[in-house]
């Protein structure tokens, strides 16, 4: 009798490990599927569902998404948050803008659920974990990279001055981005503007970029991701501007829209380009997007969702999430992340590096790394 | 100099089709930017078919609306136009925005965008045509259906079909606007918002002008230009 309980206990222990082992990691994903945000949303989308599939074939994990819109307001971000939350997941990854993020990681703690930035760059969050929210995390860049980038480009190019054109309701961003860059570089800052969205003054890009166009610079930063930027560059070219435009990426980092531009000089940044190999995973991401979804795949938004499920899902494999995360190293498409004290992914490490491209004579080439 | 003119006319025809829904239709039509969106996805194709799709959104609208007072009819118009968005999203699938190429002409030495330079020229035709208009015997009926529907139709007038007419030629005119900048701009589905934002803004004050409205539509827009 003695023997046939032990026999039954073991049996039992067996069964429950092989149940952990296979169960399966429902993560939810916000993505921005309707407002101003939405194009970036349906990479988002894609991205996260092809995750999901790498996450079973490399890692042999069961990865569940649920998906909610987010739109583009914190209101909408927050009520995706408590949906998401409803429907027992272990972690949320994605939303967009900073406001979003920021209603996200409070939601994160009410909830006691990992919510895993995958796009926003405020360093609020990071304060955040400061003050004792353990459950956020970022993957994608803060504010600082996006400087130590710009910065990095500057030396790579010899720019002896640059000028930097904000985007006016990004300001606390560029001007983030703006403060490293001039901690970074030797290079003279000959001026800065922002121009205004297109609600409020529908032709304020046109007046800075014929402005700019007439100066004598080596780089033009640009702080715009959006739309607004393709209207910029064109008027910028236009105009006889000749600096090298050195975008932070979003719009004029898809290769489809700079070779419909062409307009050589373009610099930008990206979370990773095809052509650079950082982990094995790099060149699946792209190609079988590509085959997937039947276009370009390095949407920053896109590439950083992909890396965030896939985190997600290897940290969620054995033990507890927030310990996992902290302590482990996770490879994704852009790089091998691990996070720092405050939750942010280590960009600019050894392993995890941003890519900087430029489009010349009608083709993309890599500066760096 | 002529990019800002341009700028002007077009923005200036923008908040006169604002106020003529306004003004005769009796509504606030807040569908204008997605069919603007519309028109600059219908480019990818032909500018012209911008005209025919802007025609039959007019149309559409006005059958959707015809027995709504003005805030019914704004909040109508409002999901006439979100209902617009989502159908382009969903027929231009994907998460690339669309750019095309666009052609350069120099006028007095300025470079311009050919495109823009036609969107300047229709909609100066546009404000010509209409101004004189009002100032003919078909002006005057407009303008009594604008100051009093009601007495206007016990008067005669058939302003059932003048509200059709206004919806169809403001929303044809406003789509092929849209197919132009398109071909300037990256395309994507809330491209327009902007611009309906900005005439809404800008057809306030010019409806402060009366029966000089639609002149000081210009005026307004002119000042906005010089102003920000």
């Amino acid at each position: 009798m003695r023997w046939t309980i032990l026999l039954l206990i073991g049996v039992l222990i067996l069964l429950s490990g092989c149940a952990e082992e296979k169960r399966e990691v429902k993560i939810g994903v916000m993505i921005p599927e309707t407002g101003l945000y939405s194009k970036s949303g349906a990479a988002m989308k894609n991205a996260a569902e092809l995750a999901a599939k790498h996450a079973k074939e490399v890692f042999g994990v069961d990865v569940k998404l649920v998906f909610a819109d987010c739109g583009d307001t914190p209101e909408k971000a927050k009520s995706a948050f408590t949906y998401l939350a409803s429907q027992g997941v272990v972690a949320v990854v994605g939303a967009y803008s900073s406001p979003q993020s920021i209603v996200a990681a409070d939601a994160a703690k009410d909830a006691g659920i990992v919510y895993l930035a995958s796009v926003a760059s405020t360093m609020a969050l990071e304060k955040k974990v400061a003050e004792g929210n353990r459950y956020v995390f970022r993957n994608s860049y803060n504010t600082t990279y996006w400087g130590v980038l710009a910065a990095e480009f500057l030396k790579i190019v010899g720019a002896k001055s640059y000028y930097f054109v904000g985007y006016d309701p990004l300001r606390t961003f560029n001007s983030g981005m703006l403060e490293t860059i001039r901690s970074r570089t030797n290079a003279e800052l000959a001026g800065v503007t922002y121009y205004k969205s297109p609600s409020v003054a529908p032709d304020d890009y046109k007046s800075v970029a014929a402005k700019v166009a007439k100066l004598s610079v080596d780089v033009v930063i640009l702080g715009d991701p959006g739309p607004t930027s393709v209207s910029f560059v064109r008027e910028y070219a236009k105009n006889g501007g000749k600096a090298i435009v050195y975008s932070v990426g979003g719009v004029l980092a898809l290769p489809h829209v700079l070779k419909r531009l062409n307009i050589d000089n373009i610099a930008f940044q990206a979370a990773a380009l095809e052509e650079v190999e950082k982990t094995e995973l790099t060149k699946r991401y792209f190609e079988d997007y590509r085959k997937t979804y039947g276009e370009e795949a390095n949407n920053y938004a896109g590439i950083l969702t992909y890396d965030a499920v896939l985190i997600i899902a290897q940290a969620a494999k054995k033990g507890e999430l927030i310990e996992n995360l902290e302590k482990g190293s996770f490879v994704g498409a852009a790089g091998v992340y691990s996070f720092n004290e405050n939750h942010q992914a280590a960009w600019g490490s050894e392993k995890l590096k941003g890519t900087i491209g430029i489009y010349r004579n009608g083709s993309i080439e890599v500066l760096y790394p | 100099m002529i990019s800002e003119i341009v700028s002007v006319l077009i923005f200036s025809a923008f908040t006169v089709c604002i106020l003529l829904c306004y003004k005769v239709c009796r509504l606030l039509n807040l569908s204008f930017g997605s069919i603007f969106a519309l028109g600059a996805h219908l480019a990818t194709v032909s500018p012209l078919l911008s005209l025919l799709a802007g025609s039959i959104a007019g149309i559409a609208l006005h059958r959707a609306t015809r027995s709504l007072k003005l805030p019914e009819a704004t909040i109508v118009s409002l999901g006439f136009g979100l209902g617009i968005e989502e159908a382009i999203r969903l027929t231009f699938r994907g998460s690339q925005y669309i750019v095309l190429p666009a052609e350069i002409v120099r006028i007095v030495g300025e470079a311009i965008y050919a495109a823009t330079l036609a969107a300047g020229v229709i909609s100066a035709a546009f404000i010509v045509s209409l101004l004189a208009v009002l100032n003919s015997g078909i002006g005057l009926k407009l303008r009594f259906v604008e100051e009093n529907s009601e007495l206007a139709e016990l008067y005669g007038i058939d302003t059932e079909s003048a509200r059709l007419l206004i919806l169809t030629v403001t929303s044809a005119l406003i789509c092929l606007l849209g197919a132009t900048a398109g071909t300037v701009q990256a395309i994507h589905p809330a491209m327009g918002w902007p611009y309906l934002t900005f005439s809404v803004i800008a057809a306030t004050p010019a409806n402060l002008f009366g029966r000089h409205r639609y002149a000081a539509a210009v005026l307004v827009n002119v000042a906005c230009l010089l102003w920000f």
